[in-house]
């Protein structure tokens, strides 16, 4: 389960941060417990994942509210805006034995509304709602002068703005995380990833989550948090496609994005078995995955780049359409293990590559024949001339090691022995 | 997996109750029949319908399953049978679709995932009043109200059944007496308002499918609506919550 979901706030005091933002609400929603306020709506706005969406549930939650909620998910014209938000609005809810008698109405991302054409009807719907409404109104935005501009709803909204939290707030809260999941982690890499986060609370918590695969997290993995802005691209994207119902569809999407096929099928192919659950939609997707392999392999060898487009359809629109229904779950998508295994084996395969090419050197071939011939060198050196053999590749103590684990030290020193009665033969 | 067949006509009337408050349905099969209760995303409309196996042809159910469905594409599967005609419906899970038989014909419908469609709980209502009216007559009201405004007070005491609605200048009222209506039991005068929109599709469904209909009320409180067709042996209710007063 996605940790952002499982750790949400129930209540407004578990919200870290914006301690301001928050006695606002909290204040807003006090009137509306006991009459209209003037204001009957309020927008949150601040930068993603600083708890603007989870403060609106937050409050619903404390006051006994239902919640009627407008995603950016749902298509939010004029018509739907009235049917949804409008009706939830001017009618009581049918819940309120549970919820006392008012409902919240949450409308996130409401500076990304279903504006087609410069058709600003959802908007001027919003309004029409709010200049009506019995129930409380919860606005939320990234954009706030998006938002606002050429429509009177700074005046009829109380505006309440999120700030990006402090790291230290967020590095709390990330320990109490683990405490919880029972991982065992340093402080430093704690507060590295809050810093890294920027006051964004929900990147913070899914960063921790994608490197805390295992029960202790170690400090060398926090590189592979380098990706972070792609992968929000790439996770969108991943979404879109996996859920996506046509061909077309998937496509689309994947031109939209701006990765590389080469890129892309390793997303796809990490992500296959975490989508879809039916073993047959698994074996077809990966089916259509290897097809598109086999056209990037021509790609590459023969550098012809219209073949791209082939590979694209059949790792996407193949891929998409694999399934027999769209999977509504919560989907956690993982950064390609692939990719992490070669940032991690970086350093390992840059020291082959430097045996390699002292092999080449001394037996006068390639780099490459080198690493041919890799782990017949490695047989030599287990054998009973392992020194003069180390000593005549001009091996260092760090190659040895590698190659031979701790008989690499012991080699080492035989070697320099070895170095030593024949720097005495010279003089 | 079940399979069953049935007149069309109760089918669609089954899909066009529901789509009245959501777009996406989930519905269940049991060894009883189908049945599915849904409320609409701005939680004023719920309905709760149910069909019983012996309105099917013939039915067959092992086990209870439930299937997300697309109600428009379902809709538009249906419009290929003509009314009176009778459909075969066959979902296995190893298939994962549901097959819609007309005729000859085989039509395989992809459904959606309904892991994330919630089940939903009839809120626990108390309606003083239970008027049996004729549905005609609330549907002409109805009509006559939409064209003045968009909300309708009902309201009932010992002796009558009212429907009223005001515009800014017009006003629509429906009186009927306990000799005019098939029954009514309410010890205390009631009434509430509610919003045209909805009422108005519930009303028409009714309409369209039964001569007779069972209203619950309250004091602005919620609304009950009961019909049955199909020898009963097919029963829709619906609760509206009522629109807030000033």
């Amino acid at each position: 389960m996605n940790w952002t979901e499982k750790y949400r706030p129930k209540s407004i005091v578990d919200i870290v941060g914006n301690s301001r933002a928050k006695k606002l609400l909290i204040e807003w929603a006090k009137k509306w417990q006991e009459g209209r306020p003037e204001k009957k709506a309020v927008i949150l706005y601040g930068k993603p994942g600083v708890g603007k969406t989870s403060s609106a549930y937050a409050i619903a939650h404390d006051f006994g509210w239902d919640v009627i909620e407008m995603n950016a998910s749902d298509e939010r014209n004029r018509e739907r805006i009235r049917k949804i938000a409008f009706s939830g609005a001017v009618n009581e809810s049918l819940f309120y034995e549970e919820h006392g008698r008012k409902k919240l109405i949450i409308i996130d991302e409401a500076d990304n509304l279903y504006e087609r054409q410069g058709d600003a009807g959802g908007k001027k719907a919003i309004v029409e709602t709010i200049r009506n409404t019995k129930q409380p109104i919860v606005l939320i935005a990234n954009d706030y002068y998006g938002l606002i501009k050429s429509s009177p709803l700074k005046d009829i909204c109380l505006s309440i703005e999120f700030k990006p939290v402090p790291s230290r707030e967020i590095a709390r809260l990330l320990k109490k995380i683990c405490r919880m999941e029972g991982i065992e982690v340093s402080d430093k890499v704690l507060i590295e990833i809050a810093e890294r986060s920027s006051g964004d609370v929900r990147s913070a918590i899914n960063d921790l989550q994608s490197i805390a695969y295992r029960k202790r997290i170690d400090e060398d993995v926090i590189s592979t948090l380098g990706y972070r802005d792609r992968e929000k691209e790439i996770f969108s994207g991943l979404r879109d496609i996996f859920k996506a119902d046509s061909i077309r569809k998937a496509v689309s999407v994947a031109r939209r994005m701006d990765e590389s096929p080469d890129n892309l099928i390793l997303w796809i192919d990490e992500n296959i078995p975490a989508e879809y659950e039916d073993i047959h939609e698994i074996y077809l997707a990966y089916e259509h995955l290897s097809r598109a392999d086999v056209f990037l392999g021509r790609v590459r060898r023969r550098q012809y780049y219209g073949l791209w487009s082939y590979a694209l359809e059949l790792m996407t629109g193949g891929v998409a359409i694999s399934k027999k229904h769209v999977y509504r779950k919560f989907t956690p998508y993982h950064f390609p293990s692939w990719l992490r295994e070669m940032a991690r084996s970086k350093a390992g395969r840059a020291m082959r590559l430097r045996i390699a090419k002292k092999i080449g050197r001394t037996m006068h071939c390639s780099t490459r024949k080198g690493l041919d011939m890799f782990s017949s060198v490695v047989k030599m050196l287990h054998g009973r001339d392992a020194a003069k053999i180390a000593a005549s590749f001009e091996f260092e103590k760090e190659e040895l090691e590698f190659m031979l684990g701790e008989d690499g030290k012991k080699v080492w020193e035989d070697m320099q022995f070895i170095l030593k009665q024949k720097q005495a033969k010279l003089f | 997996m079940f399979q069953g067949k049935i007149r069309s006509d109760f089918m669609k009337a089954v899909i066009d109750a529901t789509s009245i408050l959501v777009d996406e349905a989930k519905f269940k099969f049991d060894s009883d029949g189908l049945y599915g209760r849904m409320v609409d995303p701005a939680h004023v409309g719920m309905i709760d319908f149910r069909v019983r196996k012996e309105a099917f042809d013939e039915y067959e159910c092992e086990k209870e399953t439930e299937i997300g469905i697309d109600l428009e594409k379902l809709r538009g599967i249906l419009k290929i049978a003509s009314a009176g005609d009778i459909i075969g419906l066959k979902y296995d899970k190893k298939e994962g679709r549901l097959e819609v038989e007309v005729g000859n014909l085989k039509r395989k419908m992809g459904l959606l995932d309904t892991s994330e469609m919630p089940d939903t709980k009839i809120p626990s209502l108390e309606l003083p009043a239970e008027i049996v009216v004729s549905t005609a007559e609330v549907h002409q009201a109805i009509r006559a109200a939409e064209a003045i405004s968009d909300h309708v007070t009902l309201m009932a005491d010992k002796e009558s059944f009212k429907i009223k609605a005001e515009g800014d200048t017009d006003v629509v009222e429906l009186i009927l007496s306990k000799e005019q209506l098939y029954s009514i039991k309410c010890d205390e005068p009631v009434k509430s308002m509610f919003p045209l929109d909805y009422l108005s599709d519930m009303v028409k469904l009714a309409k369209s499918n039964s001569e007779e209909l069972t209203i619950n009320l309250g004091n602005d409180y919620p609304l009950k609506m009961a019909f049955g067709f199909a020898g009963d042996y097919i029963k829709m209710m619906y609760l509206l919550a009522p629109r807030i007063e000033s």
